[in-house]
Formats: structure tokens, sequence, C-alpha cells
């Protein structure tokens, strides 16, 4: 080996969220020896954000008398894919999602649920596993757990670009804290940066919204740029579904926990910017599905209609579906009023005593949005919406005034597709079959488990992946450091 | 004229697994930095005239303190950290008395060790300065301030002498990651407690441990005022209210 | 026969005597002015030897003759608090002149044959640890709720001719910490505030502990009541105070991050189950509107 290296590793893990950190915990346990390099001042990155965490056939599922077999698991994503996912992939993540559960309990978690992310939404699974403290805490675990093992974390380093020779990737290049460049060796990299969300060029590049990427507001860490599929295609590696990015709906300005974001997440009338209404609401439940419809829309933006009598309901009787912790089904959303004081300013929300001024106050044209609510409010009378078949129950006349327009985008959680890997995790060599020697990518970073789109049908798919991929990966990368050392 | 840096002695409750039966099981290899120990470092490399000799025990990491100063690193690597502090006070204190002219120790003033930075002072015979925020040298004294209530005083004390720090917030700018793999060539002087003259305990543990009755907060109940009173009396105890 | 001291320079160091075995004759060294020797010899020890330092002296300069005082004794056992860095060294001395063993966090003491067995918070409390110690013990205790009852007072045994190591101290106004990040108190209010100008009543309680005020993200993005730069937690401020007290905080996961640094936490919140009970070391259950002003009429009337 004729290059210099600051130092050698059996692994070195770039990202330190939850999939590398789950690749570190599991390759200090195998003996290897570790470096992570974190490019952000903190470890955790999109992981922190983590609610539950899929598993098939879990012990946790076993206890609560809750049946989800691997076989209905591995159905339901590559249905949900329209079978664009890839089999090998979603196998190894179905096959091993209740080791993960066991491997999380081991370093101390402790599961305080398993059931559905939507109440209501009859299609999902119950494989959504709920951690005491949620993802945070899964984090801060397997952070403790790697450390002790003796796995190396270097935060404020950023790996820029992989080395490689005779056709494996043996190191790569990464700038430190103080700015200097290194070269590390490594039997193994994992690519574990979690996905390309916080870049707005990789989001127009990349995402299937195309332009409309432009309009979506970031909701995670910064550090997710999209260094690991940059550094896998320069290495000749391949992607698939690249495109796959998991939205929320969320309102301009507002934080998930908003009520008046809460608000505009309702099943109610949801208009374009030229107030016309342009879908069932009822996606609403599924907020991934929802977020995709927003972010589709002119200017990537709808606006939630509302009266008085329901924004009095919300307040009270609680909110017709929920956002997980953040918004909990049936939460009374009595913050309305404090938080419009400012959101009336901004422009994140609009009240008017007439559906005219409300009109305006949006910029859609007042006699489209007259029309409009017009139209629902008979539709809310004959109890059946003959336009775009809502349920009854999520029909709520617009009669009292004063009446609230929250302004409502997509918020981008976490990209889901980039590197194309086989069942191992390894990367796929461009115009091959084969793997690229040396080179895994685990989590967000790696394509296998989607199509176009995130399905919420298996909550808790992101995160079971992310952990599940990640400790697969260290597997076989010690596996076949093994081999190259008994050779 | 030689500086001493004493780092890694401390067991920080972070790094300790409790399990489920109340065990506690504390890193095997090697212990995380203390919390202190980075302002320590600090002072220390202030402080150095010439030469900063960093020294720790047998599941210190030499390469943490090499990235922040010192310039050789003794380790007595058959003694670890224990609950007694008398008895690792007296094993780092023979360890000081290796270095050639050591006449200034600086070291961490962990919450959880309190005995530690005293004990290694009443070892060595000299004076100590605990708590300290910063510390300079001025002719043959060092000048030491401390946070005492809502004062701030400034401690002289004549060299020889020993300087307890504590942090006042976490480290700002740690060295980057290839200052401190070039840190792990620097040199590193293994030593055991035979060489040092003193006998190799184990570290004192506990015989027994048990989960404590209950692991959330301690929870204060009665009327507000009564409530109130009783919280500002714990926190008062804590030591945090100045 | 050995004999139990009680080091005491601070008045947090007669807390230590409740935790000791009931009835135990306890010897008492004090470094200190005449009001904490005398309050010191009412609270039912045996014998008060008592050092005055001299103007312009640290009580830490007198640990070597105080020490002397307590080996001269022939002692089994040296209690104090960690509260006051004279009484460390005063114990500092004292373990290593007689090779004691020395242990923390420590709540209870007593004889078993001819070890003690020691009872304590091992790990930051994580566990009840229970120690068993042969030798002679040096103890810092973990201070009891209550002062001793005062009683009848023992006479005291001067020390004029204790002397000091050269040593100087010189007081100063401490430097003001600025901003949330260096922040040695910090009140963190959350959601269970009802309006913007409640706000008032928090900053009053921050004052009266010269704490500075953060938020929760809602308050500061969704509600806009503190500045973007006040929240703490994930994507906002980062704090390590001595103490940070949360009022109306739920305790959200993406929160507790920007908290983990602090030493110690407080919760007041209307709901038991609230997580940021599981993360606090303090907690009381109630309504903010009550026990906000009540916290604020205690610390103003101290």
């Amino acid at each position: 080996m004729n290059m210099q290296f600051d130092a050698e590793y059996d692994i070195v893990i770039v990202g330190a969220g939850a999939s590398g950190l789950s690749a570190a915990v599991e390759a200090v346990k195998n003996g290897s020896s570790v470096a992570v390099l974190e490019k952000l001042d903190s470890v955790g990155g999109r992981g922190q954000f983590v609610e539950g965490s899929t598993a098939f056939e879990s012990d946790e599922q076993k206890k609560r008398g809750i049946e989800v077999t691997r076989a209905q698991g591995f159905k339901a994503l590559m249905d949900e894919s329209q079978w664009r996912a890839n089999a090998e992939v979603v196998s190894a993540f179905v096959h091993n999602a209740a080791t993960t559960i066991r491997k999380l309990s081991d370093i101390g978690a402790v599961w305080e649920d398993v059931t559905i992310y939507a109440y209501e939404q009859e299609s999902e699974l119950k494989t959504m596993h709920w951690a005491e403290g949620e993802g945070a805490r899964i984090i801060e675990l397997m952070e403790k757990a790697a450390r002790d093992g003796g796995a190396e974390i270097y935060l404020n380093t950023a790996a820029s670009r992989l080395l490689t020779e005779d056709g494996r990737v043996v190191g790569l290049e990464a700038r430190d804290a103080d700015g200097q460049e290194l070269q590390l060796g490594a039997k193994a990299v994992i690519l574990a940066g979690g996905g390309y969300a916080s870049s707005p060029e990789m989001m127009e590049k990349h995402s299937w919204y195309g332009k409309n990427a432009r309009y979506l507001v970031d909701l995670g860490t910064p550090g997710n740029t999209g260094d690991g599929l940059n550094m896998a295609v320069a290495a000749g590696g391949a992607t698939a579904e690249t495109g796959s990015v998991l939205l929320m709906p969320v309102a301009k300005d507002k934080t998930i926990t908003s009520h008046v974001s809460g608000a505009g997440s309702q099943p109610y009338l949801w208009v374009n910017t030229s107030g016309r209404r342009f879908t069932d609401e009822v996606v609403a439940m599924n907020f991934s599905d929802a977020a995709n419809v927003i972010a589709q829309g002119d200017q990537g933006t709808s606006f939630t209609i509302f009266d008085e009598a329901t924004k009095k309901h919300l307040e009270t009787a609680g909110s017709d579906i929920g956002l997980g912790t953040f918004i909990p089904y049936h939460a009374q959303l009595d913050r309305m009023d404090a938080e419009l004081e400012q959101d009336l300013v901004t422009g994140t929300a609009a009240k008017a005593d007439t559906i005219e001024e409300l009109a305006a106050a949006i910029g859609a044209p007042p006699e489209t949005l007259v029309a409009t609510v017009d139209r629902y409010n008979q539709l809310v009378a004959a109890g059946a919406d003959d336009d775009f078949y809502k349920p009854a129950k999520y029909l709520r006349a617009i009669e009292r005034a004063p009446f609230y327009a929250v302004r409502m985008v997509a918020g981008t959680l976490v990209s889901v597709g980039g590197i194309k890997v086989n069942g191992n995790l390894q990367v796929i060599a461009e115009g091959t079959t084969d793997p690229i020697p040396g080179l895994y990518a685990v989590g967000a970073e790696a394509s296998g488990i989607y199509g176009d789109t995130y399905p919420l049908t298996v909550p808790g798919n992101i995160s079971g992946f992310s952990y599940t991929s990640g400790w697969l990966a260290a597997d076989h990368a010690a596996s076949q450091i093994a081999e190259s050392v008994a050779v | 004229m030689t500086t001493v840096v004493v780092f890694n002695v401390a067991r920080e409750p972070a790094a300790a697994q409790v399990l489920a039966d109340g065990r506690l099981v504390w890193p095997a290899r090697k212990l995380p930095a203390g919390e202190d120990d980075h302002a320590a470092l600090a002072v220390a490399v202030g402080l150095a005239a010439s030469d900063l000799v960093g020294i720790t025990l047998g599941q210190g990491d030499p390469g943490w303190a090499a990235a922040r100063g010192t310039s050789e690193v003794v380790r007595v690597a058959d003694v670890t950290v224990g609950d007694d502090d008398g008895a690792t006070a007296a094993a780092l204190a023979a360890a000081v008395a290796e270095v050639d002219g050591a006449e200034l120790v600086v070291i961490g003033d962990s919450e959880h060790h309190p005995g530690l930075a005293p004990a290694l002072a009443g070892y060595l015979g000299w004076p100590v300065v605990l708590a300290a925020t910063s510390a300079v040298r001025i002719g043959s004294d060092v000048e030491a301030t401390r946070r005492a209530g809502r004062v701030e005083e400034t401690v002289s004390v004549p060299i020889p002498a020993v300087i307890a720090v504590a942090a006042a917030t976490e480290e700002s700018s740690p060295p980057g990651m290839k200052a401190m793999l070039a840190a792990r060539r620097l040199p590193v002087r293994d030593v055991t407690a035979a060489d040092l003259g003193i006998a190799a305990v184990p570290a004192f543990e506990p015989t027994l441990t048990s989960l404590p009755s209950s692991t959330t907060a301690r929870l204060i109940g009665g009327d507000p005022l009564q409530a109130a009173t009783e919280l500002v009396k714990a926190l008062r105890a804590e030591g945090v209210l100045e | 026969m050995t004999t139990t001291w009680l080091v005491v320079t601070d008045p947090l160091d007669l807390c230590a005597l409740g935790r000791l075995v009931p009835g135990l004759p306890v010897d008492s060294i004090v470094i200190g002015d005449r009001a904490l020797a005398d309050s010191s010899a009412r609270t039912g020890v045996r014998s008060v030897h008592w050092i005055e330092p001299v103007e312009g002296v640290p009580a830490d300069a007198y640990a070597a003759a105080a020490a002397d005082i307590v080996l001269g004794a022939a002692p089994g056992l040296v209690a104090t608090t960690a509260t006051a860095p004279a009484s460390r060294a005063v114990v500092g001395v004292v373990a290593a002149r007689c090779r004691a063993s020395v242990l923390s966090g420590v709540t209870g003491v007593s004889e078993a044959g001819d070890a003690l067995e020691v009872t304590g918070g091992a790990a930051g409390n994580a566990v009840v640890a229970t120690w068993e110690v042969s030798g002679p013990l040096c103890a810092f205790i973990a201070p009891a709720d209550e002062a001793p009852a005062p009683g009848v007072a023992v006479g005291l045994t001067p020390h004029p001719d204790a002397a000091p190591r050269p040593s100087r101290v010189t007081v100063s106004a401490a430097a003001v910490a600025s901003g949330l990040a260096d922040a040695a108190r910090v009140v963190g209010v959350g959601r269970g505030l009802r309006s913007r100008a409640d706000l008032a009543m928090v900053e009053a309680l921050a004052g009266s502990l010269d704490a500075e005020l953060a938020c929760s993200m809602p308050l500061a993005e969704d509600l806009g009541w503190l500045p973007k730069d006040r929240f703490v937690g994930r994507s906002g401020q980062q704090v390590s105070p001595r103490l940070y007290l949360a009022v109306g905080l739920s305790g959200a996961p993406q929160h507790l991050q920007g908290v983990r640094g602090a030493k110690v936490i407080v919760a007041v919140n209307s709901d038991p189950e609230a997580a940021i009970f599981r993360a606090a070391d303090y907690g009381i259950v109630g309504d903010l509107y009550e026990v906000v002003p009540a916290l604020t009429a205690v610390l103003a009337s101290d």
C-alpha cells in the first residue's frame, strides 16, 4: 500500500446519526476498530427527531399480543413501492428488524408501546415501537454504547472523498474541526450521512418534486447535504430511487407542534393559491401523502379554511387527526389565539369577517373562493362529498364569522433514497450487479425499501431501517475483514 | 520547574452503566475525560513555565492530553479509579514524586471526587486552591481565582502547590481529529505501582449497589408556599443558588 | 478507642450531623467566625475546637493546623460536606496523614464489627451503594435537609495559636455572566404559560434567582413571546447552568437535548406524568401560577 494515512481503522463510518451510530455500536461489539466522522458539532442528526421504529415479530410485539408477520411486512413494503423497492433489501430489513429492537433493549432502550401512527387509519400495521424518550434517547444510548466499546467519534469532521485502489475502497479524505485535511485508511467505509434534504440544490435535482422543491421547508438538521451520495457516485457507485423524500405538512414558518399548524393539518377545506378546492382532504390522516399533495401545488402552498365554529371545535373537542406526539389525536388546540397574534402579522394565517376579505388576505380571487366555499357548504349540507368523496364526518360548514385561513407548506423530514445497495448494504457499482468492495451505504443514504414515496402504513420504517441497516453493514464488513485476514 | 497536569482520573456518572438489577458497570478500558479536565489542562498550559507533564492512571487516554499541550505523559498502568479518593490520591502523589522538578500540580476538581484534589495535596504536603477557575504565576506564588457565592476570591499560595480547577463551561473547541491522531504518537511513560513503591490495590468499589427507590425527581408536595420553601432549602444545600 | 469528627467551615457542614449515628459523640473543628463556632456549639457535638482566621487569610490556609488537632485524637471517622473548599482541604490533609479512605455522596455510616458500613449514592446517585471500610474514613456527607435543632451550647475551645500556611485572599465582585450559554442559573418556560403578559411573573422569578430567562421552541417560534435566541433545545441554544428551573415545560426530547449539561434540573409542572419529571432532580407538581410567585416570594425573603 503506497498511501500515507493519518490513521487506519477497520471501519470508518461517515455520519453519527441513527444509522451510523447503530453501525458503530455493532462494529465495536464485533471487535472492529472504528472511527465515526460527524460533520456537525453534535451527534444524532435527524435521528433526534425519530418518534418510533418499525419491526416485525419482535419480542415487544409478542409481549403485547400483536401479530404482524415478516411476510406481511415484506408484502406491505413491496406493494407500497409498487414493487420499485429492492426485494433483497426489503427482505434483509424485514428479517432483522426484530433483532434491532432486542439490540436496542440490550443497551438500555425501554419500549413503552407498539402501535400504529394515525388512529382510524385502518390499513396501518402495528409496527411502531415507541421508546421511552423516543429517538433522542436511542441516540444517547447508542452514542454511549459506541464510545464505551471504543469507537472514536469525531465531531465537526466531514468526509469529502473516498479513496480507492484496484476497484476497492481503502479509505477516505476528510476535513477536521481545525480545517486540517486528513486521510484515513479503512477496510470498510459505511456511508451514513442521512441523505440530502439539507441541500436545496440536491432536493431540486433529485427529489421528484422538481422545481417545487424550492418551496419545501427543511425541518431537520443542517448536515444532510448528500455527501454520501456524491462520494459514492464519484467512486463509481450506482443510484436508485433517489427521488423519495419524507415530508410533513406544516404551517409556514411554524414548528410541527404549533397549534395553528395543527389546525391547518386537519381535513377541513383545503384550497390552492387560486382559491379552488383540489383534493380529498382526508389525505391529512397520512401526513406523508398529505405533504406530497401540498408540495405539488402552486408555490407548494395550500390554505386550510375554517370558521369560528370549527376553531371552537378544535379548541375544546380537539383535533380530528393527530400528528404523532407533535399534535396528539384529540389534542385541544387551545393556543391558537395566542399564536395568531403573531401569525396574522406574518401572513402565516388570515382572519376575516367575510370570505371575500379572507380571499383578499391570502391573495386569491374573491369570487373563486366564495364559489368554492358555497360549493363546499352545499356538500356539507348534503352530507356527501360528490367532488372528492371525503368522509362525511370531516365535512364541517364554513358559516360562522370570523373565518380563518392557514397557509400550509410541506416540510422535509428526510430524503429516503439515494445509493443503490444490495441486501448486505454494499454499494453497487454503476452499470453492474457487483458491489464495490469495502463500501456500504445505510439508513437514509441507501435506497431499497421505497419506491418514490414514504409509506406511512408501515409506521416507523425509516428509523427501523436506519438502525437495522447500520448494524447489518457493520456485521457484513466484519465478516469480509475476517475473510481477507484468513486468506 | 515542572508543571504537572493530572487528567482522566474522574469517573463521571455519565460514563456509568446501571443495569436493571442495580449493578453499576464502569467502562473497563478507557474512561472518558473528566468534565473539568479540559479546564485544568488549559490552566496548566498557561502556568507551565517549561515542560508540562501529564499524569494519568490505567484507564487514561494519553493522547487526549497530548493533543492539548502536554509534552510527556506518565501513566500508572496498573492503578484504576475507584470510589476511594484517598487511594487514588496516594497513587497520583507517588507518580508526581517521579516527575523531576515537579512543583505545581493542576487537576480537575470533579464534583464527583471532592476528596481527590485535597487528598493529593495532603499526600504531597502542599497547599491547595480548590474550585479555581483560573490561575497565574506571580513570582514564587500562584494566584488562583474562584467563585465563592456571589463574589470572586483571589487566593495566592506559594509554590509548590496544587491547583484544582472547576470547569465553568464545556470545552469550546476541542482539538481536531488530525491533531488528536498526531498526539497519539507522542511519548507515554508507563509505570507500575511497584515502580512507585506503592501497593497495587484494586480500585475500591461498593460491596453492594441497588437501584434507588425512585429514579425520577424528588417530588416536593404541600401547598405552594411550603413546597417553594422546601425547594429553596434543597437547592441551597445543592449549592446552586449562589 | 477512635473519635468521630465534624469539620465545619460553612453552616451547611452542620447538616452532615443528621446522617451520622444518633447518640455518637462527635467532636468538631471549626474554622470560621464566632457565629459559626457558636452555632456549631449548639448542635449537640461534644466539643468545638475553634480556629478564627486572621483577616486576609483564607480558611483553607488553616487546613494543616486543623488537621493536627483532629489527628491528635486518633480519628476513626471525619465527616463534612463537599460544600466549602476549606472543609475539603482539611479532610485532604487528615486523609493523607492517616491514610484514610475518602468517600463522597455518603448518606449514612454505621459500625459493622471492626469495620464501618457506609451507604450513599454512587455514580451521581444513579445507584445506592454500600461500602465497607476497615481503616479510618473521611466521609463527604450529602447534607441532610435540616440542620440539627439548636440545643444547649457546649463551651468553645479556641486555638489562637493555630498557624496558617502562607496564603492571602482578596475578595472582589464576581463578573456577571452574560448570556444564556454561560449562565449559572437558567429559568426555562414552556407552553404551560397561558399568555405573553404572564411572562412578567416568570421574569420576576428569574430576577430573584439571578437567572437568565429561556424557553421552549414553541414559545419562541410559534408564539414569538421571546426572541428566537432564547429557546433551548436541539436546534436552539445549548445551556449548561448549575441550575435549570423548568416552568410549565413538558420536557420534549428535543428540549432536553439543550439542557443536558445542567447540574441540577428542577421542574414545576401541573402534570405529574410530564416527561420533564423524569429528567429532573427536584419537582413540584402544581399550578405554575401559584408555585412561581411562591418561589419568588421565598427567594426574596431569604
